[in-house]
């Protein structure tokens, strides 16, 4: 495994940009090293951030799943459906686990769907996607809620770290940025020190190594979209409750932002790569970035124009340090390198 | 070719399955559902998402996929009618024939130019076929943006004639993307092109050590998706006289739905495209029963659903057949490449 030799230098990359963007930003707006603008900035990469760990999680075994954003949506209307219909008083744990169990089942579903269809998990996921968001907003509904149970209005008003700002005016931490944070940390250990991580990153770099080491693949696999379902559900819900309002046609169209931090942070589409660090930082990179280009001068409408660039640059950093640009290689063995790449 | 001939039973039940739901609808709705108004209606619906169907499909031969159709489309009709709005004077202006042939001719080449773009960062950088073309899709929807400033472009009549025509009693549009599907399976079924496109989709190790100029290939895939994309674009201004960068935001979905119930094979090397002409006709029969027998409001999300559900079934169904042309390792990656590449591995 050539993780530990080659993805600190990716990240550093990422860290170095993001630096460097911080200081331009900063240095034409001082408000931008304030607490209230970096707890603002926290807070927007807490969902888009939960949705990217999810995605990368699948990207390591070597899929892809894009039905996030659907399986946020359903998570979060169907737990405030559930809540309203059974247990309006419910406490916020409660609540909580609900969401996440919405999103465990319909991310076990697209493991054993791609893991039994044999189909490309893209193609699979898009018609899952389209399924879950067609079967919520026809069968269940499409109004929004305004009345979401109370354990949610009471939990969003709750902040870890509260500072005071250079006006005296009082800062807090979201504490939906300490959840992101933890699930952050639990998935950082988990992937490097648990063999249930270290499989993750076997099946995705070698899926044929992998069984032969005696690794149930598709149990890997499955397991691997069960946790970016529970991860999309729980982000959907926290943006219910920051909303304070279940809008089921929410989220969609986040796609984009959440693909292009896990592809920015490092991981690889072929799998076996990557680490929750990466994305961490990378989802930062593309949150400053969406906030950052008005102060830089740079309109609104440029911004799409500036994640495409982002995104195309990023793809091509780790082709670039494993030499993949040089005529030899392309002609003589492309695929073969891609694969074999954990050796390069 | 051995690979195609298998593929007939799949057009059969296509054939099978369109009847059965014209025969079906037919009798439902008798009066509105074959009417000749409704029967228009179709194919002019279809046209669109037709061709951006084909463009998709060609790809996927490959083993590739192109994300970027619906973004190459819209930005060529935003390009075309910002060229038409500022040399036709407004309101009650009409383009002459020169500039006509002009912005057809520029809106062609955007589609190219877009397509050749993501042959480069396929063929020459290397990138995956499915990220090159996530990346250059938001890339071509930001410069629709900045071109637009998010705005909707109308009021642009110079493709009106193509766009609301008939030739005996067809819609223009739907003549359009007929030949297109016409010409393009010609050239795959039959010239030296469409032989190494199959092969390469196929099994790309075998076809690149047997001497085919792989990146003219990929090159020439791309572009001429970008031109079906380009087309598209074109009908769609000149059916809706405007042009909007968020126009069919679903349709790449679709389009890929189209292409897989069509028989192509996701991983490449399999697939005809007149099965993808089966299936676009088979969706907007579908699509539009479905607008006739649930005439409440909503059937566009139950229409969503039952793209998931049919994508789904059709692969659940196709799934033995494509898996036959990745044998070599049982626990292949999900994606095209990864399973290429593995059986790349292992001889």
């Amino acid at each position: 495994m050539s993780l530990p030799r080659n993805f600190p230098r990716h990240e550093g990359i990422v860290l170095v940009t993001l630096t460097l963007l911080a200081i331009a930003v900063g240095t034409i707006n001082r408000e931008f090293f304030s607490f209230f603008n970096i707890f603002s900035l926290l807070k927007n990469s807490t969902i888009i951030g939960l949705f990217a760990v999810g995605f990368f999680l699948v990207l390591v075994v070597g899929g892809l799943d894009v039905s996030f954003t659907s399986i946020g949506v359903v998570g979060m209307y169907g737990t405030v459906k559930l809540a309203l219909a059974f247990y309006p008083g419910a406490p916020f744990v409660i609540l909580f686990v609900v969401a996440a169990l919405i999103g465990a089942a319909l991310g076990l579903i697209n493991g054993l769907l791609v893991t039994r269809l044999q189909a490309p998990s893209l193609i699979v996921t898009l018609g899952t996607l389209s399924l879950y968001r067609g079967f919520l907003l026809y069968f269940i509904g499409t109004k929004w809620i305004r009345e979401v149970p109370t354990a949610m209005v009471e939990f969003n008003r709750t902040n870890v770290l509260v500072m005071t700002a250079a006006n005296g005016a009082q800062v807090g931490l979201h504490i939906s940025v300490a959840i992101f944070l933890a699930i952050v940390a639990i998935v950082f250990l988990v992937l490097r020190y648990t063999t249930l991580g270290r499989s993750l990153y076997a099946v995705g770099g070698n899926p044929v190594a992998a069984r032969r080491m005696g690794i149930n693949v598709e149990a890997v696999q499955t397991l691997a979209y069960c946790m970016a379902g529970t991860l999309a559900s729980i982000a959907g819900f926290l943006s219910a409750v920051r909303l304070r309002l279940a809008d089921p046609q929410s989220l969609t169209g986040s796609e984009l932002d959440v693909i292009a931090a896990a592809v920015i942070g490092g991981a690889a589409i072929t799998g076996g790569k990557g680490s929750v660090i990466g994305v961490f930082l990378g989802v930062l990179l593309i949150v400053i970035t969406n906030d950052s280009l008005i102060v830089l001068g740079i309109p609104a409408a440029w911004q799409k124009v500036a994640i495409g660039v982002l995104l195309l640059v990023a793809i091509g950093m780790p082709l670039l340090a494993r030499g993949r640009f040089t005529a030899s290689q392309l002609r003589t063995g492309g695929g073969l390198v891609r694969v074999g790449g954990g050796s390069a | 070719m051995r690979v195609l001939q298998s593929i007939d039973s799949r057009l059969v039940t296509l054939l099978l399955a369109a009847i059965l739901i014209v025969g079906t609808l037919g009798m439902v709705r008798p009066d509105t559902f074959l009417s000749p108004l409704n029967i228009n209606s179709m194919l002019l619906q279809s046209s669109v998402i037709g061709l951006l169907s084909l463009a998709v499909a060609v790809t996927m031969l490959t083993g590739g996929i192109d994300l970027s159709i619906n973004a190459t489309a819209n930005v060529t009709s935003i390009v075309v009618a910002t060229l038409l709005s500022k040399t036709v004077p407004a309101e009650g202006g009409n383009a002459t024939l020169a500039i006509t042939a002009l912005a057809l001719v520029v809106g062609l080449l955007v589609g190219f130019g877009c397509g050749l773009f993501n042959g480069f960062l396929i063929a020459i950088l290397g990138y995956s076929p499915i990220l090159a073309t996530l990346g250059t899709m938001t890339l071509f929807v930001g410069i629709g943006t900045v071109l637009t400033g998010g705005n909707t472009l109308f009021g642009i009549s110079a493709f009106a004639t193509v766009g609301r025509g008939s030739a005996l009693g067809i819609p223009l549009p739907a003549i359009i993307f007929l030949l297109a599907a016409l010409v393009l399976s010609l050239v795959l079924e039959a010239r030296r092109f469409g032989f190494y496109l199959y092969l390469y989709g196929a099994n790309e190790s075998a076809a690149r050590f047997s001497g085919i100029n792989e990146h003219r290939l990929i090159f020439s895939v791309y572009a001429v998706s970008g031109v079906l994309s380009a087309v598209a674009g074109l009908i769609n201004l000149g059916v809706t006289n405007s042009a909007n960068v968020d126009y069919g935001a679903s349709y790449v979905l679709l389009a890929i739905l189209i292409s897989v119930l069509g028989g192509i094979s996701p991983s490449g090397g399999a697939g005809r495209i007149i099965g993808v002409v089966l299936a676009v006709l088979i969706l907007q029969f579908l699509s539009t029963g479905l607008n006739l027998v649930f005439q409440s409001g909503g059937s566009n999300f139950l229409k969503e659903f039952a793209w998931g559900t049919t994508l789904l079934v059709v692969l659940a169904i196709g799934g033995r057949r494509y898996s036959r042309l990745g044998r070599a390792s049982k626990g292949r990656g999900q994606t095209p490449r990864t399973v290429k590449a593995g059986s790349a591995v292992a001889p």
